[in-house]
């Protein structure tokens, strides 16, 4: 009966069909959450990035992590279409740590301080990482890395001109805090004594031009806020809302005059050059001093050229300051993965492994205590160019200025680039800053509203 | 009797280009007019509230805005001629025929065949004020090195040059197209009677060629008045906001600042500006033609 109602043909066909379907369908054992992150994909990023999710996913093998990258412009301009439109498909967004403020009062950001103990909160990072990711009390985006800021000091050329270079820390000789406490507080270089070496570094030669100094991101408020800083100036007034009265304040216009003279007076800077390529010029010796951060180091060993690492310079009359803040790591507000996606953000910001794995493949200065402390205390720090590092945690103890914090933090980024390429190029810092200035205000607006 | 029967096939025929035109033109356009009168509300990511005008009572007001409509403005009235009339040279070149006119042929298509962006980074290398070819040319004919896209008062000039170099050879097909349509006899019949070449042009290929010359000025000035990548790629709307055109600022106030609300606005202003540009040309070419 049964086989009239059902030929073996059929039965196996059925079978065959439902066996296809069991294997098809996931098992309990193998199912597993999928953590999307929203990164960058500029350089050597995510190869690093992925011996990080390795390490992670080995530990948890219900978790996947999978990043969707982005070079450093287009990352900003993908978050805020994908977060204004509350794209759930996200979980992580690497956050650039000025934005915090703007991307909390757009609600992109979901409150951290869940998925932390109340130990780790307190003593994890160092307390001006930690400040940068907090908004209105709430802790918003874990810290990644940090960084700090150096002038590298391409040894050749000096000697080819004669000149003596700055007190730096160089290979062959052991790098001791006792020794970079003394070249950053004693014989630190300032801007006025970059300036006049690198005029008799500046030259055209039998193997091209080689310009005297350069910024690593020209042009960019992460690379210049430092000038207005070291003369007293802010950007924005301290509640973050307004731009007149500081971005065109006396100190600014100092240093805007200063940066003006470097392409149009002296002469010792190149135009053109877009940020990025600068530290490739310096690796080709065609540069004499570089102001630049310090993840340029393995660059620079890579190519095999013979420099030292100086102290950030400072103005005359005024007091160091340098370049601070990196990458934090956000938790989407839309994410329906949000605990697999903490785990994640765990891992890699406040875990011991994830966050030595993290700095031991990008070579960026660490923002938690423990790496930190490392890098003061293990023997390997104490070798040339590895030994920058305690440079590092000098400037971030010591001078290291936190960008802005404004909800406004795009349109200013946006614009001080805009107003400082065109100081550049020519333009008069007296008319460029305050014409900034109001622009940032009208922008600014409207979160006074 | 037969015109009435043909109406519903002709609407059944039209129907899919309708269909077409009201989800990809249509639509999006109502969408932009109603966000345009939006604006992002902070308490809430991606939720919107209702302004009325006022993204364009602030746009109106930002002197930001009537500069980038000078620099759109401004392009325009000379990029749009500019290519027309070498399309136009070009177009009347290739047609001729004699040896060798394949390779000057193949020469012109090159630039069709380079994308935008691309043919954005190649200048970018050659106009580089420190080590570009053309600068290194220029100093071998006694000419100084020029800023081109650093300086205020070349860059959008530097980006005219650049779009033409890239759109010409593709408005020289149409026009090429539309003179091989024109009947060598009425060149001959012209010959004979003792005009020459510049009378035989004026008198006979530009009045026939006047349709497809309609839809190539039409055309460009849409494509130009909506130029975007060179900005973007090479000046960023620099320096001193001399390249920033409303396209650029359009897509700076929404995906850099965030102010969706504001960019539409712009949109919407860039919208109406293609509308009563090309209203115009339609306008004076078919009264000439009438």
């Amino acid at each position: 009966m049964l086989n009239r109602l059902f030929p073996p043909r059929i039965l196996s066909l059925l079978g065959g069909v439902a066996a296809l379907a069991c294997s098809l369908l996931p098992s309990p054992a193998t199912a597993a959450v999928t953590v999307r992150w929203l990164t960058l994909s500029d350089d050597l990023w995510p190869d690093c990035a992925k011996k990080v999710i390795a390490g992670f996913e080995a530990k948890n093998p219900d978790i996947k992590v999978e990043m969707d990258n982005y070079p450093f412009r287009q990352l900003f301009e993908t978050i805020e279409v994908r977060m204004k439109a509350q794209d759930a498909d996200v979980d992580l967004i690497s956050v650039d740590v000025p934005l915090v403020a703007s991307y909390s009062v757009r609600g992109y950001l979901a409150p951290l301080d869940a998925y932390f103990t109340p130990d780790e909160l307190a003593s994890t990072w160092v307390a001006s990482s930690k400040q940068a990711g907090t908004y209105q009390g709430k802790f918003l985006a874990a810290p990644q890395n940090n960084s700090a800021q150096f002038m590298y000091v391409n040894l050749d050329l000096f000697q080819k001109a004669g000149l003596t270079p700055p007190a730096c820390l160089v290979a062959d000789e052991p790098v001791t805090p006792e020794k970079v406490a003394a070249i950053a507080d004693k014989d630190r270089w300032t801007w006025e004594q970059v300036v006049e070496a690198a005029k008799k570094l500046t030259k055209t030669g039998p193997e091209g031009q080689v310009w005297g100094m350069e910024f690593d991101q020209v042009s960019r408020l992460y690379q210049l806020q430092a000038l207005g800083e070291s003369l007293g100036g802010q950007l924005v007034s301290p509640d973050g809302l307004k731009a007149t009265g500081y971005f065109d304040s006396d100190a600014w216009k100092k240093a805007a005059k200063w940066y003006w003279s470097l392409f149009n007076d002296w002469k010792v800077s190149p135009k053109g050059v877009p940020p990025g390529e600068t530290a490739n010029q310096f690796a080709a010796n065609k540069v004499g001093l570089l102001i630049g951060g310090e993840w340029n180091i393995s660059t620079f060993k890579k190519a095999g050229i013979k420099f030292g690492i100086a102290p950030h310079p400072y103005f005359s009359g005024g007091k160091p300051a340098t370049g601070t803040g990196s990458w934090h790591l956000g938790l989407n507000k839309a994410s329906k993965n949000k605990e697999a996606a903490a785990k994640f953000l765990h891992y890699i910001t406040a875990d011991d492994e994830g966050s030595r794995i993290w700095f031991e493949t990008r070579g960026q200065l660490p923002a938690t205590q423990k790496l930190l402390t490392a890098i003061d205390q293990l023997p390997q720090y104490q070798v040339f160019p590895e030994g920058a590092y305690r440079l590092g945690v000098y400037e971030a103890r010591h001078t290291a200025v936190p960008r802005p914090q404004t909800p406004g933090y795009l349109q200013l980024e946006d614009i001080f680039a805009s107003t400082f390429e065109d100081i550049r190029n020519g333009s008069d810092p007296n008319e460029a800053l305050p014409a900034g200035a109001r622009r940032v205000d009208r922008f600014l607006a409207q979160f006074r509203k | 009797m037969k015109a009435k029967g043909s109406a519903p096939l002709a609407f059944v025929l039209l129907l899919p280009a309708m269909v077409c035109l009201g989800v990809f033109r249509i639509y999006p356009i109502a969408l932009t007019a109603w966000g345009s009168l939006r604006r992002e509300s902070f308490e809430e990511a991606g939720r919107t509230l209702f302004v009325g005008a006022q993204n364009y009572v602030d746009l109106f007001g930002d002197p930001l805005f009537w500069k980038s409509l000078w620099v759109t403005t401004k392009l325009n009235a000379v990029i749009n001629p500019v290519q027309v009339v070498l399309a136009l040279l070009l177009a009347v070149m290739v047609n001729q025929r004699f040896r060798g006119i394949g390779f000057y042929r193949l020469l012109l298509f090159v630039p069709i065949g380079v994308s935008l962006p691309i043919a954005c980074v190649i200048w970018r290398l050659m106009l580089d004020p420190q080590s570009g070819l053309i600068n290194s040319l220029l100093g071998w004919v006694g000419i100084g090195r020029q800023p081109f896209l650093i300086d205020e008062h070349q860059a959008l000039w530097s980006i005219l040059a650049i779009a033409t170099w890239k759109g010409v050879s593709f408005w020289m097909i149409f026009l090429w197209a539309g003179l091989q349509a024109i009947p060598l006899e009425l060149h001959e019949a012209a010959r004979i009677d003792g005009a020459r070449t510049v009378r035989r042009f004026f008198r006979i290929t530009l009045p026939l060629l006047k349709r497809s010359l309609l839809f190539v000025l039409v055309t460009d000035t849409a494509v130009n008045f909506l130029l975007f990548v060179p900005m973007f790629l090479l000046t960023r709307g620099g320096p001193a906001y001399s390249t920033n055109v409303l396209m650029y600022e359009a897509y700076k106030s929404g995906f850099i600042y965030g102010e969706m609300g504001r960019a539409l606005a712009l949109v919407m202003v860039l919208l109406l500006l293609v509308s009563v540009a090309v209203a115009l040309q339609f306008y004076f070419l078919r009264q000439e033609e009438s």
